[in-house]
């Protein structure tokens, strides 16, 4: 009768073609969650040593993607052994989720709660330029300002204010605030003064994360859209995998598959590196070869940074240069 | 309200009101999934299944005539994602049965391994559902395969995984989502092309397109030759 020898997460076994087992060496608990449990192709186990010994004309197999033959996986299909695969899948994936975690995914989050935060931010001021507004239409009409405008509300009052931009307080449309209201008015600028500190701080935490994970990546785009473009991406690895033509379009997704979808619709020139002070310096005509030229650079800089390379960015920010023009 | 099996096993309708909904008992009483109603009926709670979050139960409403999944069944999903669909199989196959649920994302398997702790008939498997051979020493013969996986060659990696892991007679259940094998074709050309390039390797009993609960989608069953 044929038989064979199989290693799974288990241990190993020696089943015959009645999907019996006929002898069985299970690795202990702790090897099993370990993951070279698998001999990877050639790496033969002690145990499998042994059986082999044992069993002669048992024909070994290794798990590959090609498979194993049925009857050998339906040796396994006993509740015992389903119980341990259970036990055995579940630390191994546990582990394996915590090791998913790479400091790229904390650049990630982190500019992902800065946009978050600007959502937030704009509310709050434009409420609060409301509420503030009864009391002193004109200053609040004068500065446009969101993050000055809460900061000078908070350090002088009313009448200095309008002295400020020069006009007569007698005149003034506001209605007077008495100090209670003043007061709870000046509690909710005060947070949101600190939201703007916290903003702060987060984009230079970002920065310090990339100058370490991706100092060329960094220097050829800058904090946010170095940092955006990895969100996009989902990681330094994926977007040191992707082609410069990807990555010119990231975050213009939207234009992108609209004109794959009907080809009325022009194609988009770029995504989010629009803001990058190259693209923007440059005239509307070269935009577009600004974007490509760009994006082929920063491809370049991610495939260095993803596989701890030098720094080159100054040479490539330089042959930029050399063919656009300075830019900041 | 009601609750009366269907011509499924393991598969319930619940009455509710005038609608009429697909459902599955609840393994873990008391336990709610994803947000999902709970109907008690005779000591016996319910878990209804909704069919705008889940395929197979668009396949249901869309009136499939075969989901190849029974009590008992072991089942090998792959796509599992957080364990929308995966909770309600595991429900279907009960307690004698067992979900191997296979994700390559880790962000969302961390919801099945919530999942999973609660029910011991789910082990989560963080893998490419590409490369069988990663997760083949953690699994058994399977009864079906469930494949929900919005890839570009999702066709090849569903038969590759009935190949290695399906019996014979076992049941497939693939569901294409034509938007992401090409974007700029017409669904339904490329539900033909999935059609033919199935039934060279296997048989298919029955598919469904899920409009209008899931855009461009259509589910497959097919049966192991």
């Amino acid at each position: 009768m044929k038989s064979w020898i199989y290693c799974n997460a288990l241990g190993c076994f020696v089943i015959d073609e009645n999907k019996k087992i006929i002898n069985s060496l299970p690795f202990s608990e702790e090897a099993a969650v370990q993951d070279p449990v698998l001999p990877e192709a050639g790496k033969t186990l002690d145990a499998q040593m042994h059986l082999q010994k044992k069993y002669p004309s048992a024909e070994l197999i290794v798990p590959s993607d090609e498979g194993v033959p049925l009857v050998v996986l339906a040796a396994f299909n006993d509740k015992k052994f389903l119980e341990k695969l259970r036990v055995i899948a579940l630390k191994r994936t546990k582990q394996k989720i915590a090791q998913s975690v790479r400091r790229d995914a904390l650049i990630v989050q982190a500019i992902n709660e800065v946009d978050e935060l600007d959502t937030v931010m704009n509310m709050l001021v434009k409420r609060l330029r409301e509420w503030y507004g009864l009391h002193n239409p004109e200053f609040e009409h004068a500065i446009d300002d969101h993050q000055r405008f809460v900061q000078t509300i908070m350090d002088d009052d009313r009448t200095s204010l309008l002295k400020k931009i020069k006009v007569d307080e007698r005149y003034a449309m506001g209605a007077p605030f008495a100090k209670e209201d003043i007061e709870a008015l000046m509690r909710c600028a005060k947070k949101i003064a600190s939201l703007y500190e916290l903003r702060a701080d987060l984009i230079s935490y970002v920065e310090n994360v990339m100058e370490k994970e991706c100092p060329n990546v960094l220097e050829m785009c800058g904090t946010s859209i170095g940092a955006k473009l990895l969100s996009i991406a989902g990681g330094l690895e994926r977007l040191s995998r992707m082609p410069a033509s990807t990555i010119q379009l990231l975050g213009a997704e939207k234009a992108l598959f609209r004109h794959l979808r009907n080809r009325s619709y022009l194609p988009p020139k770029y995504g989010v590196i629009i803001q990058h002070p190259l693209v923007a310096k440059v005239k509307k005509n070269d935009k577009g070869k600004a974007a490509r030229a760009l994006a082929d650079k920063i491809a370049i800089a991610a495939k260095v940074d993803f596989f701890k390379g030098k720094k080159i960015a100054p040479d490539l920010k330089k042959q930029l240069v050399d063919r656009f023009g300075e830019y900041s | 309200m009601s609750v009366s099996p269907n011509k499924f096993q393991g598969v319930y309708e619940v009455q509710l009101g005038k609608k009429r909904f697909f459902a599955t008992k609840n393994l873990v009483p008391g336990r709610r999934v994803y947000g999902e109603d709970l109907v008690r009926e005779r000591d016996c709670e319910y878990r209804v299944w909704d069919a705008t979050r889940s395929k197979i139960a668009a396949a249901l409403v869309k009136g499939i005539s075969q989901i190849g999944i029974y009590p008992e069944s072991k089942v090998l999903y792959l796509g599992a994602s957080s364990g929308t669909t995966v909770s309600h199989v595991s429900d279907l196959v009960g307690k004698d049965g067992f979900v191997f649920a296979v994700d390559f994302a880790p962000r969302s398997t961390r919801d099945l391994v919530f999942l999973a702790q609660e029910r011991l008939n789910i082990a989560p498997i963080l893998a490419d559902a590409n490369h069988p051979g990663q997760y083949l020493p953690l699994l058994c013969e399977v009864d079906a395969v469930v494949q929900d996986i919005a890839q570009r060659d999702q066709v090849s990696i569903f038969l590759k995984n009935c190949r290695v892991f399906l019996k014979q007679g076992g049941f497939g259940i693939l569901s294409v989502k034509a938007r992401s094998i090409d974007v700029t074709r017409k669904p339904n050309l490329i539900f033909k092309e999935v059609r033919a390039q199935l039934e060279k390797n296997i048989t298919i009993v029955d598919y469904r397109t899920l409009d209008p609960l899931e855009k461009d989608h259509c589910i497959f069953v097919c049966k192991k030759k």
